[in-house]
């Protein structure tokens, strides 16, 4: 079965022209798609489409150019909250980026409604996107941050009471422990990743939901990695705010969305303030605009969410039981040829399940960027370094891992390019 | 052209002067927090000149072999020669294909160098400090504190130091008053600072 999804892979491949391209006369390997994923054919004929044909601003002309601009863009806001499971456009909001909808998360909810003593509970895994705007937010009304552990495997601390411990950094107390344990009748939010751009591991949104729900906890989700490997449906998952981001999920750099529950939105205040956010403004007051453009100051990326709207109907077509079938069985092979070199330390799980095709290693003593720039050096791209989660680096106890991510368009050739590429390194400085 | 050409991987496998100095001048760190490579240069140096280094350190190829071949480069070499060493020189020494993102790497041996050199001067600063005998200062002060100036004084004929008037003169006006030049007076304050700084090493 592996077999036959690979061999249909070939439509998919032809439509990434930039994987055509040769990287030091080799081959292009791409595997850095944790750091941003590379765009079919039809997301950059849309761009300069876009540009070639309907480029106008929106919201504001009267001339046809305007009207075809604001509409596609508009358009695109009911592809995303049909894509999102949302259930309408208005809760869907678009953003420069994931890191900019976590701030407004952080910043239009996190300072309207928290108190000082308030707790903040954001789990260990989180990419800086996700854990410094509550750090900060903290920082500045008086709340407290407590921080959920992982397990041996990587997997998140949801149950239980085991694990808790106050630990001083900086001479600030944080507990860190198990969900259940760190909620108390101050908990106001819980800041969590639906996937580890590390580890690779797809965390229990929907046991955290549980816990929260009965609550009145706030369940604010950075969906970027996961948004591109698997369906989301924010209803079903009972989230109040989910992040992501278009350029990880095949669409344009520069468009982030934010998904929000709709109630919730309309307490909070505009994160920034400007033009087309407002519905009138006098020298005295101003008065805020509706949903979802009270959110939206200043001309967005209208190219860009355009074409992301392409992108989501990309993927749409290709359609998740493919794009599943095939991740989780590249997944397996990437994950069972790594563990049989001696000499690499893998963290996070060694199996698919609940995983997603993110392999964070390091390999014979070699350093993380030596790796990546020897695998450079045969045209596989990986990523290197902290990944933008010293935390979790500083639980893990390395400073740098190599990681690997694959995508729809990965085939067994790339692991196979990884695997020898590594090796090449093991002979050059192992 | 591969980064890591042989002689990278040379230095990366067989590093150059690693280890301590018990006797170093200055010993600093140096690290890129990013990718937790650290390093420790020890600089021992006398009269301008860099006798002796050690490095010890952990990180990636680059980096580290960036260390040894440094060390190769700076050892009894002149401290002013050494700090005219550019970063671009360091770049060259390692072969010029350093890409952007290994910059840092192959730099944290030229920073961690550059903060050793920094201490070295502020070090010297101290045992010389630029010039703590002026011609302003009074003779019995001087030899009073510094008891080794009391022969420099001999030797320019300034056996006034018993006397009573040094214990009002200036160096200089007790030097005129022996008829010393302005350039023999600044050649005497040289001496002077010069017996001092020695009997402190």
């Amino acid at each position: 079965m592996m077999c036959k999804i690979w061999a249909g892979m070939n439509n998919i491949l032809n439509d990434f022209p930039i994987l055509k391209r040769t990287v030091h006369g080799k081959r292009l390997v791409y595997l850095d798609n944790a750091a941003t994923t590379q765009k079919p054919r039809a997301v950059i004929d849309a761009l300069e489409y876009f540009y070639e044909h309907t480029n106008a601003n929106i919201h504001r002309g009267i001339h046809t150019l305007a009207e075809e601009a604001t509409l596609q863009y508009e358009k695109t806001r009911d592809e995303t909250a049909q894509f999102f499971g949302a259930s309408s456009r208005e809760e869907i909001i678009f953003t420069k980026n994931a890191t900019e909808a976590l701030n407004l998360i952080a910043c239009a909810y996190g300072r309207t409604f928290l108190k000082p003593g308030d707790e903040i509970i954001v789990s260990i895994a989180e990419h800086h996107a996700n854990f410094v705007p509550w750090q900060q937010l903290a920082r500045e009304i008086g709340a407290i941050v407590k921080v959920i552990d992982i397990d041996l495997e990587g997997r998140l601390c949801i149950h239980g009471t085991k694990n808790k411990e106050q630990r001083t950094k900086n001479k600030r107390e944080v507990e860190i422990g198990c969900l259940e344990s760190l909620i108390t009748n101050r908990t106001r939010i819980i800041a969590i990743s639906h996937a580890s751009n590390v580890l690779g591991i797809v965390h229990d949104i929907a046991a955290v939901v549980a816990l929260a729900r009965p609550r009145g906890i706030i369940v604010a989700v950075d969906g970027t990695q996961a948004a591109p490997h698997m369906e989301i449906n924010v209803g079903k998952l009972g989230v109040d705010f989910y992040a992501c981001s278009s350029h990880k999920m095949l669409g344009p750099l520069g468009v982030g969305v934010l998904y929000g529950r709709r109630e919730i939105l309309n307490k909070c205040p505009p994160f920034i303030t400007g033009g087309d956010m407002i519905k009138r403004v006098t020298l005295e007051k101003i008065e805020w605009n509706d949903l979802p453009w009270k959110f939206e100051a200043g001309t967005p990326d209208i190219a860009g969410v355009v074409a992301f709207g392409v992108a989501l109907e990309y993927i749409r077509k290709v359609g998740w039981r493919l794009i599943n079938q095939h991740e989780q069985a590249l997944g397996a092979y990437a994950l069972s040829q790594l563990i049989q070199l001696s000499g690499l330390t893998l963290y996070g799980p060694r199996s698919m399940e609940h995983r997603l095709g993110v392999f964070s290693f390091n390999f014979k003593g070699i350093h993380a960027h030596d790796l990546a720039t020897i695998l450079d050096e045969e045209g596989i791209a990986i990523r290197s370094g902290s990944h933008c989660a010293h935390p979790l680096m500083e639980r893990l106890g390395v400073h740098a891992t190599a990681r690997a991510s694959f995508y729809l368009y990965n085939t067994k050739e790339d692991v196979d390019a990884l695997i020898s590429g590594l090796m090449k390194a093991r002979k050059m400085l192992g | 052209m591969s980064l890591y050409r042989e002689e990278i991987l040379d230095h990366y496998k067989h590093p150059r002067n690693f280890g301590v100095l018990d006797d170093a001048t200055v010993t600093v760190d140096g690290e890129n927090s990013a990718c937790g490579d650290r390093m420790k240069f020890a600089l021992k140096a006398r009269d301008g000149v860099l006798d002796e280094t050690r490095w010890s350190g952990s990180g990636c190829a680059l980096s580290m072999a960036g260390a040894s071949m440094l060390s190769e480069r700076i050892k009894g070499k002149k401290v002013h020669d050494i700090e005219s060493i550019t970063e671009s020189d360091i770049l060259q020494m390692m072969g010029g294909a350093i890409v952007q993102g290994r910059i840092n790497c192959a730099l944290l041996c030229f920073k961690t160098l550059h903060k050793g050199l920094d201490l070295l001067r502020s070090e010297q600063n101290i045992t010389s400090t630029p010039m703590p005998i002026t011609k302003k200062m009074n003779i019995s002060e001087v030899v009073a504190r510094w008891p080794e100036t009391r022969l420099v004084l001999s030797e320019y004929n300034l056996h006034c130091v018993g006397c009573h008037a040094s214990s009002f003169d200036t160096l200089e006006a007790g030097a005129k008053v022996h008829g010393m030049s302005e350039d023999e007076i600044d050649q005497m304050i040289d001496d002077l600072n010069i017996v001092i700084s020695h009997k402190k090493q």
